[in-house]
């Protein structure tokens, strides 16, 4: 039997420090949180570290949640995709990649065609992508985020930020093809 | 392309023991709680605390540093006809409580050190206020009657303390019309308490003693005196109140003339101890970097140092000194972005492990307000080689020198995201302290400082210097890394303690 209860109602519960509502709202919002953390880090323990970190500044901050603005789920969301990026700053400094491209725009190279992967192929190429770039791809192009919100948030130029994004974008269409011609040859065979 | 991607990922079914991860966080999460009230208490008891500990301390000092009182003592005029106006009323307490030979050691004492010390008679502190106050009368009275009754021609650049002499001088006079020092009685002439003893009196009293008779102490015999170095200007003039001879009286000028300056050249080695802060901006300063940070703007130098100078001469000096110069980089940025968002109803239902109910999508609105910076903090060890300059008004010098640089730098950030549709996100970030970043360690300074006399040793101090030829690695509040290489110039103002 399910307990249903509105998130309102569940909010002010857990504000008054009802450690049943608390667990609710986890239950509900946790695994949301770690579905973005296992985008941004390589390992599970990692990941389960955001999730954790996420709640505990969820619950200290709940009383500045406002119920009329709505939408917790969001909420969360943003709050995990800062812990996912304090972690991975923590583990090491994000290395972003800077070449000279002498003030011209990198040419973005065309959209990316996943239809043939499966969802756990996309992401296993995503966390292979050096981390610079995968933060930023997983900003911009999962998250979507301007590249002047991702400059703020990773202490970077906007200028860095889309070029991040061109190699990213470029790398994974790379590894792409290479699965995609692969597969092409074990069908042929 | 973004739906998309988000869509796919968010198909994949990833396994999640919410129960376990639950077990983990709910003591993290009581943790928390307790951390946080006790850092309220801590702050609380902080607040509290700080008036309990100034009313501490001004208790401690009030209790443990006790004015001394020292009762003013006007000069007060009297019937030199009657005797007993020739003794004044602290005189005749005086004379209750200690005989002539404690008023003989007094003078005596006072005359030898200067300090006052406390008569053993007199136990309270007050009395050996009084009794301190009346030693340093008496040696006084013994300088101004050996003054006054020598005394011939004012000098016009001395008057108004030479009225105040004569005053004092005619007090004496009237009362024992004498000509010889040794048999003035000293205790019959009242000073104001601001005229104290000096190791110049001291010196002075010392020149007159050594005199056999002090009508024939000529200026010549000031000259040779051992005594001579400790007088001052005002000494000299009232010593050489005698008759002097033409020549003499060239001379003096020349002799006093120096001294009466106060803030005129020094003639002895001297430490000085300098404390400085200041601003400074850089110039000629090169980057190899982007266009963008090329054009960013920076700049907030600050300067504090401290610097110890030894003079060997008039001339040369060296000067050893600290100076450790901030630089802070601070971005502002404040912007609002659009995007599409899916909101779901607030009233939307929680059930089990899912939240569900009516959504819609909307235009959103995020505001994202950061400041981020980065903070350089460099310490400058410098050996200087100084050239002075004094003259009337102040001292002026010409340094230049090396200096080896340590360079620390910190960075950080602030960010404010304000949701339309969620509450506000902030995430502080540092401060990160990132190693390295000095190119060359040794960098060079040019400057000039002017000190002016504030009065005893207290000089105040201006100081402008150009730092030269420093270059360094950076990596800027926006992680990137770029080199610079540049010069500055800083202007810093501050006091100085100088010991002879």
């Amino acid at each position: 039997m399910h307990l249903t209860l509105s998130i309102d109602d569940t909010i002010q519960q857990a504000l008054r420090g009802e450690a049943a509502a608390q667990r609710k709202l986890f239950e509900a919002f946790a695994p949301q949180a770690f579905r973005v953390a296992m985008r941004y880090c390589e390992r599970r323990a990692d990941a389960e570290d955001v999730v954790q970190n996420t709640f505990i500044r969820v619950f200290n901050q709940l009383s500045t949640y406002q119920a009329d603005k709505g939408n917790f789920g969001a909420w969360v969301h943003r709050i995990s995709v800062n812990e996912s990026l304090r972690v991975l700053r923590k583990r090491k400094p994000i290395l972003f990649v800077e070449t000279d491209t002498n003030g011209q725009e990198e040419i973005d190279p065309m959209p990316l065609v996943t239809d043939h992967l499966a969802a756990a192929d996309l992401r296993k190429l995503i966390l292979q992508l050096p981390e610079g770039y995968r933060a930023v791809f997983n900003l911009h192009a999962v998250e979507g985020y301007s590249h002047q919100e991702i400059a703020e948030q990773l202490d970077i130029t906007a200028a860095t930020s889309r070029s991040q994004l061109t190699r990213a974008k470029r790398t994974l269409k790379q590894w792409i093809t290479a699965q995609q011609s692969n597969l092409r040859k074990t069908q042929s065979r | 392309m973004i739906d998309d991607l988000k869509n796919k990922l968010d198909q994949e079914p990833l396994e999640f023991d919410t129960s376990a991860a639950w077990e983990q966080l709910s003591p993290k999460l009581e943790s928390a709680k307790r951390r946080r009230r006790g850092f309220i208490w801590w702050w609380i008891g902080g607040a509290a605390g700080l008036p309990l500990m100034l009313l501490a301390t001004l208790y401690f000092y009030q209790t443990t540093t006790g004015e001394v009182e020292h009762p003013a003592q006007p000069i007060v005029w009297q019937n030199p006809l009657s005797p007993a106006a020739t003794r004044s009323a602290e005189d005749r307490e005086l004379d209750g409580l200690s005989d002539a030979e404690t008023l003989a050691q007094a003078s005596k004492t006072a005359e030898k050190t200067g300090i006052s010390l406390g008569d053993a008679g007199i136990s309270d502190e007050r009395n050996d206020s009084r009794n301190a106050s009346r030693s340093n009368a008496l040696a006084r009275r013994k300088a101004s009657q050996t003054v006054g009754l020598k005394n011939a021609n004012a000098v016009a650049n001395d008057q108004p303390l030479l009225n105040e002499s004569e005053t004092l001088n005619s007090q004496a006079r009237s009362v024992y019309p004498v000509n010889t020092v040794r048999e003035v009685p000293i205790s019959n002439v009242l000073v104001p308490e601001s005229l104290t003893i000096s190791e110049a009196d001291t010196a002075l009293g010392d020149v007159i003693d050594a005199s056999t008779d002090a009508t024939t102490l000529l200026l010549s015999d000031l000259l040779v005196s051992p005594h001579f170095d400790g007088l001052t200007a005002l000494d000299v003039l009232e010593i050489t109140r005698l008759p002097l001879s033409e020549g003499e009286l060239k001379a003096l000028p020349a002799l006093v003339k120096p001294d009466i300056q106060s803030s005129g050249p020094q003639k002895k080695p001297y430490w000085q101890i300098g404390v400085l802060a200041g601003a400074g901006y850089e110039f000629l300063r090169t980057i190899e970097a982007s266009d963008s940070i090329k054009g960013r703007k920076l700049l907030e130098l600050r300067s504090l140092q401290a610097s110890v100078t030894r003079s060997f001469n008039n001339r040369v000096a060296i000067t050893i000194n600290g100076q450790c110069l901030q630089r802070h980089e601070l971005y502002r940025t404040d912007f609002t972005n659009q995007y599409p968002e899916v909101v779901y109803n607030p009233a939307s239902l929680v059930a089990g492990n899912t939240a569900f109910g009516d959504s819609v999508t909307v235009l959103s609105e995020r505001r994202l307000m950061s400041d981020r910076y980065a903070r350089f903090t460099r310490l400058n060890i410098g050996a200087m080689l100084e050239y002075l300059v004094p003259t009337q008004v102040f001292d002026f010098a010409v340094y230049g020198g090396v200096n080896y640089t340590l360079q620390q730098q910190w960075k950080g950030s602030r960010m404010v995201q304000v949701e339309a549709f969620s509450p506000i996100v902030e995430d502080t970030r540092g401060p990160y302290f990132i190693e390295g970043g000095l190119r060359n360690r040794m960098s060079y300074t040019l400057g000039t400082r002017v000190s002016k006399s504030l009065g005893t040793n207290l000089q105040l101090l201006f100081d402008a210097r150009a730092l030269l030829l420093a270059r360094y690695n950076i990596e800027s509040a926006y992680r990137e890394l770029h080199t610079e290489s540049g010069s500055s110039l800083l202007f810093n103002l501050g006091l100085a303690w100088r010991i002879d």
